[in-house]
């Protein structure tokens, strides 16, 4: 936990829970678009982590930092190819599928890490991003630290937010994709190719989260190979749940979620009778009560993790 | 585009020598040859699996043929997809709707096509213009309403609107009425003949003769895979149509004792229960099975007759009301326990909820009983303990030859069983036990001249020796034949209960429709 | 681009699934040593420390089975579990819980530990009860709820490394050594398993695992709970309407594989480390996911997944310091032969055309 609290600023503690946030807010969205097109990617948290790194290594070696969050993107792509791939075309069950890709993730991010930093023996750290305060609002007291002091990436977070509801509810893309989701073969029926609909879900979404893995690289300013995502994927993934598949929901549970993180450091800090480890255990425990508080109500798109077969296989 | 009809009078598609093979040996077309003429209405004709949908999809591009030629309008056409189609003016409407339930109609109908607004989607001009064509030929519906809020007449009109929205020229319904009651029918022809007044060339995909000689001009007839023959409707009559499509008429059932005032084995009392919309599909119905006797549910699929089969077979909690089995009440219990009353259950799903695709014969038949003496030992007689192989092996032999199950063993998966053989399998695990109450669901669906008649004289051998048949079943032919009693469901109810000997069919589909009730029905 | 058609090949007999499971396990170490091969490596030297580290020398056998050995209970846990379609990702966590509350009852006894005929089978039955125990949440959630397991038993693992990590440094830190170091007191003596092989730490853990594995196969194949833990993850739907009950399955399924990997944590941490370390988080339960996978999710096959796996980390830590590769190529090397053994069990199963 690389970030610490000043106790005392409410306006630190909301900038604090949205850098802690963005990172699982744009997976979040990335999964919303998938799970709509009838992709389920429980291998979320394997792309961030090779967004992460890839992300980390061009901060470190090019001192790019946006160029990282670049590539980060594109790796977050490829695999999302590969994930497409094997549960669209290949038809294999998307459950194992999207743990290949989590374990491929796992795997690849520790390897380039062992490549890239493992000689160095102390902690690397690498510069974040500079910080873009927007004139006037910034000056409004409160939030305008915080809100409207953010790096880019952070606004790129609430502008995707915004095309991606846009996207999804008023484009023919977003019409197919829905459509997709939820019933297939109407869509292949009218011409809409199924295949590639689901292969642009899949991969945008494994980009977006590729996005998320390579800011959460880039904000905490060093890399724990081991756990820098500490199941991040996994609860964006779960959000979706949460959110019942809209955006704004997701990405805003995500919210609450980096808020859940933040306590842990806060009463580091701060001092309480509640072992500093229990307080880590807050976003899983917090994610298990969210997912039975919601089940009941969610309906999911009917498609969703079953492949498409035209011939009715 | 080769939209436009250079010939007035010519063939709007020719197809010839269409072959199709799917895996398992299934010959679905056999060198079938097909003309549809402008501005004809052309009946499709055939039996269950006759090929007729396999032939249309064809056409539509969802299969690729693996051998013939097609032409429309004159020109050659190959169809790689659905959409290749539908730019040569082809539209189809599928016999299960194709639409997207929490879609709006208007986004339903423009799916898949280019927006005038680039990527933003064009709802408003759209809207205008399906209203105007709905409007204009009898189709009206709400272009904002959502799919799931329209009842099924109106989703058929969607699904025309689709086609027309894309200028298609020629139109093809697949089995267009199965999901209508008689009175709606009429209406739908009335706008298939406006269709055709507007020089649209229609295929009617059906098997039902009435219609074929109400609406058509021409009928084609096929069997088994191959055409049999294509004549104008004016020259043939009901009689001579059932003989092209069949190689026998259906024999009387024979054996069918008449059946005693016996005992009471199903008793269903004000049953009330709710579909997965929370909709209420069965609304205090009530009816009694007798020992010995076949009772025949009539009714317009979607009228609570699934609800009702899953309420009776443990799958469905009912809101309200009872079920009682030989006096035992049974209402809401798990399936285990009404299974083990002796109830046997061949659901309309074979391969979904009747039979494990990968497991073996041998495993498929212990689905009911693999924790109970014999198939299993016991401990103390109340402890399952191993599994008995040599058990399930004898009776899985057992079956095979005394049900007639065509496979490469008993160790044969599921998976390689035809749709024939795999009935046959479920029918042997069910009905061994000499079960005290049938419930069966379309029991003949998809199944072959040989398959389908067995599985009718397996039923009425089983009501001979006393069991009670509760038979839902959409072929009303097949259930006036089978049934003792019949009784009609409409919107979740009983809206009559007669004799077959009794009423004629008209009088069974005016009460399918709920134009009729009859006093008491119960 | 060009349509794939994949189906499910009709009759894969056993044998040919056999055949080519011990093709793919011969030929993708060989293939790994052509790429050393071809990155100027001998592959004589490699082939030669790669036997003598899997089976060629006592201390590389007696090293691969140590390796192996908690992997098999882990992997067989899920083989079971993934046959009913429930996806244990937690088997991580449930390890954990099951060394967690080993620790626990020993250091009950710390001071004055009973015979090692009371202590051991407590303790691994205690192992087998916390694996349990802690499956038992994500169980209930996913046959009550219909809440994905995966998300659920991962969600647990975390809480169970955050647990272990406040117990090394709290209640069961060892405070009688200076300093203050993140790990409980050593086991006594009376706790230890016997070991089989002298000087090596190969246990009796290893034949527990692999009764546990014979028992397992008469279990999946000759039981009728086996049959309706197969049964349900074929078809749930008919499973469903013939009366098996569904919701009771998938529970036994998951809580037994959280048993099992339970009991695989309680024989790594009495016959292994014989203290609670954060080493007992080492990612072995993840590993047994992939190790279940390679063993065709059967029980038998299981015994020489895991025993291959072993082999692996053995072996190519031998190659390692032959040929003076570093770390991550041999992980690198083990992660190619993970891939290729799956394709290669893929590719036997389906058929892939050009539609």
């Amino acid at each position: 936990m690389a970030m610490i609290v000043d106790a005392a600023s409410v306006s630190e503690l909301i900038a604090a829970i949205i850098a802690l946030s963005v990172p699982m807010a744009f997976a979040a969205l990335g999964e919303v678009i998938s799970e709509r097109a009838g992709v389920i990617n429980l291998g979320t948290e394997g792309v961030m982590l090779v967004g992460a790194i890839s992300a980390f290594s061009i901060s470190f070696f090019q001192h790019d930092n946006l160029f990282g969050v670049l590539v980060g993107g594109a790796c977050g792509a490829l695999m999302g190819l590969l994930l497409a791939f094997v549960s669209i075309s290949l038809r294999q069950d998307q459950v194992l599928s999207g743990l290949g890709i989590y374990f491929l993730g796992v795997g690849l991010s520790g390897f380039l890490y062992d490549i890239f930093f493992g000689q160095i023996g102390s902690t690397i750290r690498i510069s974040g991003l500079p910080v873009l305060p927007i004139p006037l609002l910034s000056q409004i007291p409160v939030i305008g630290d915080s809100l409207f002091s953010q790096d880019i990436i952070e606004y790129l977070a609430f502008v995707t937010l915004i095309i991606v509801i846009i996207v999804v509810g008023r484009t023919t893309f977003g019409l197919n994709i829905r459509a997709v989701g939820e019933n297939p073969s109407a869509a292949d029926t009218l011409g809409v190719s199924v295949t590639k609909i689901r292969y642009a879900a899949v991969i945008i979404g494994a980009t977006l989260a590729g996005i998320g893995g390579a800011y959460l690289a880039l904000s905490s300013h060093a890399f724990q190979a081991e756990n820098i995502t500490a199941g991040r994927g996994f609860i964006a993934v779960a959000m979706v749940y949460f959110g019942k598949w809209r955006p704004a929901r997701a990405f805003f549970g995500t919210f609450l979620f980096g808020a859940a993180y933040l306590l842990g450091a806060f009463f580091q800090v701060v001092g309480s009778i509640i072992p500093y480890y229990f307080l880590l255990m807050v976003p899983y425990v917090l994610t298990l009560v969210v997912l039975v508080g919601i089940a009941r109500g969610a309906r999911p798109p009917s498609a969703l993790g079953v492949p498409y077969n035209r011939e009715g296989g | 585009m080769s939209k436009d009809t250079k010939n007035q009078s010519g063939a709007a598609i020719v197809m010839q020598g269409i072959t199709k093979n799917f895996p398992g040996g299934v010959i679905a077309n056999d060198a079938v040859d097909f003309e549809l003429q402008v501005g004809e209405i052309h009946g499709l004709l055939g039996e269950n699996g006759a090929g007729k949908t396999t032939l249309m999809n064809i056409l539509y591009g969802l299969y690729q043929p693996d051998g013939g030629t097609i032409r429309v309008f004159g020109q050659p056409a190959v169809f790689g997809s659905p959409a290749d189609a539908i730019r040569s003016g082809i539209g189809m409407v599928h016999q299960h709707f194709r639409l997207v339930s929490d879609m709006t109609v208007t986004e339903n109908v423009v799916l898949g096509l280019r927006s005038s607004k680039g990527f933003l989607t064009d709802t408003s001009s759209a809207d205008t213009r399906i209203s105007a064509l709905a409007e204009q030929h009898g189709l009206q519906v709400d272009p904002k309403a959502q799919i799931w809020q329209l009842a099924v007449g109106q989703r058929q009109r969607v699904e025309i609107l689709k086609a027309l929205y894309r200028d298609a020229r020629i139109l093809i319904l697949d089995e267009p009425t199965s999901v209508l009651a008689p009175s709606e029918v009429k209406d739908f022809f009335k706008s298939l003949r406006g269709l055709r007044e507007s020089g649209i060339s229609i295929v009617l995909i059906t098997h039902k003769l009435d219609e074929v000689m109400d609406v058509t001009e021409r009928v084609t007839v096929l069997r088994k895979g191959r055409k049999v023959a294509t004549q104008p409707t004016g020259s043939v009559n009901q009689e001579s149509l059932a003989h092209m499509m069949i190689d026998e008429a259906i024999p009387p059932v024979a054996n069918k004792v008449t059946a005693a005032a016996h005992d009471v084995v199903l008793q269903v009392t004000n049953l009330r229960v709710f579909d997965d919309r929370e909709i209420e599909a069965l609304r205090g119905i009530s009816l009694e099975v007798r020992k010995g006797e076949i009772l025949g549910i009539a009714g317009v699929s979607g009228n609570g007759q699934r609800e009702l089969v899953e309420a009776l077979v443990g799958l469905r909690k009912p809101a309200s009301g009872s079920i009682a089995v030989t006096g035992r009440d049974v209402t809401g219990r798990a399936p285990r326990a009404i299974i083990d009353l002796g109830v046997a259950y061949v659901p309309e799903n074979r391969t979904e909820d009747a039979s494990i695709a990968d497991f073996r014969i041998d495993e498929n038949l212990i689905l009911k009983d693999f924790n109970k003496t014999p198939v299993c030992g016991m401990l103390a007689s109340k402890i399952p303990t191993f599994l008995n192989d040599r058990e399930i092996r004898s009776r899985a032999e057992q079956a095979v030859a005394q049900f007639g199950i065509r496979a490469t063993g008993i160790s044969a998966k599921a998976r390689s069983l035809s749709g024939g053989n795999l009935q046959r399998l479920i029918l042997a695990r069910e009905l061994s036990g000499s079960p005290m109450l049938i419930v069966v669901s379309q029991p003949t669906r998809g199944l072959d001249v040989a398959a389908t008649e067995y599985v009718r004289s397996l039923l009425i051998q089983q009501r001979n020796h006393g069991a009670a048949v509760l038979l839902v079943d959409e072929d009303l032919a097949e259930l006036i034949a089978l049934s003792d009693r019949i009784a009609v469901m409409y919107k979740g109810e009983t809206v009559g209960l007669l004799e077959p000997g009794q009423s004629s069919s008209e009088e069974i589909g005016l009460l399918m429709t709920g134009a009729k009730r009859m006093a008491a029905a119960a | 681009m060009a349509r794939l058609k994949v189906t499910a090949k009709l009759d894969v007999s056993r044998r040919s699934i056999l055949i080519i499971t011990f093709l793919a396990y011969v030929v993708s170490p060989l293939v790994v040593l052509g790429v050393l091969a071809a990155a100027g490596k001998s592959p004589l030297v490699a082939l030669d420390a790669l036997y003598r580290g899997t089976i060629g020398t006592a201390a590389g056998f007696a090293e691969t089975i140590v390796q192996g050995t908690p992997l098999m209970l882990m992997a067989l846990g899920l083989a079971i579990a993934y046959r009913g379609k429930v996806w244990n990702i937690g088997a991580e966590g449930q390890q954990i819980f099951g060394a967690i509350l080993v620790t626990w009852f020993v250091l009950l006894f710390l001071k004055n530990p009973l015979p090692a005929y009371v202590m051991i089978p407590v303790g691994l039955l205690l192992s087998f009860v916390g694996g349990a125990l802690f499956a038992t949440v994500p169980a209930l959630m996913k046959s009550r709820l219909g809440i994905n397991e995966i998300i659920t038993t991962i969600m647990m693992t975390y809480v169970a490394v955050e647990a272990l990590n406040w117990l090394v440094r709290g209640p069961f830190q060892d405070k009688t050594i200076p300093g203050s170091y993140p790990e409980s007191p050593i086991f006594p003596p009376e706790t230890a398993l016997p070991i089989l092989v002298r000087n090596t730490s190969v246990t009796i853990g290893i034949i527990i695992s692999v009764a546990l594995c014979i028992l397992a196969y008469y279990f999946l194949f000759k039981t009728p709970l086996g049959y309706s833990i197969r049964a349900v993850g074929f078809n749930p739907s008919a499973a469903r309407t013939s009366g098996i009950p569904v919701k009771r399955v998938i529970n036994s399924a998951m809580i037994l594989s959280g048993a099992l990997a339970g009991l695989g944590g309680g024989i790594y941490i009495l016959g292994v480390t014989h203290e609670l370390l954060p080493e007992q988080a080492s990612g072995i339960g993840y590993t047994a996911v992939v190790v279940s996978l390679l063993g065709n999710l059967h029980p038998l096959g299981v015994i020489f997944s895991s025993l291959f796996f072993g082999g692996l980390v053995s072996g190519m830590s031998s190659v390692e310091r032959a040929l003076q590769i570093p770390r991550t190529l041999s992980l690198l090397s083990q992660g190619i032969i993970i891939v290729l053994i799956l394709i290669i069990q893929v590719l036997a199963r389906y058929e892939i055309k050009r539609a």
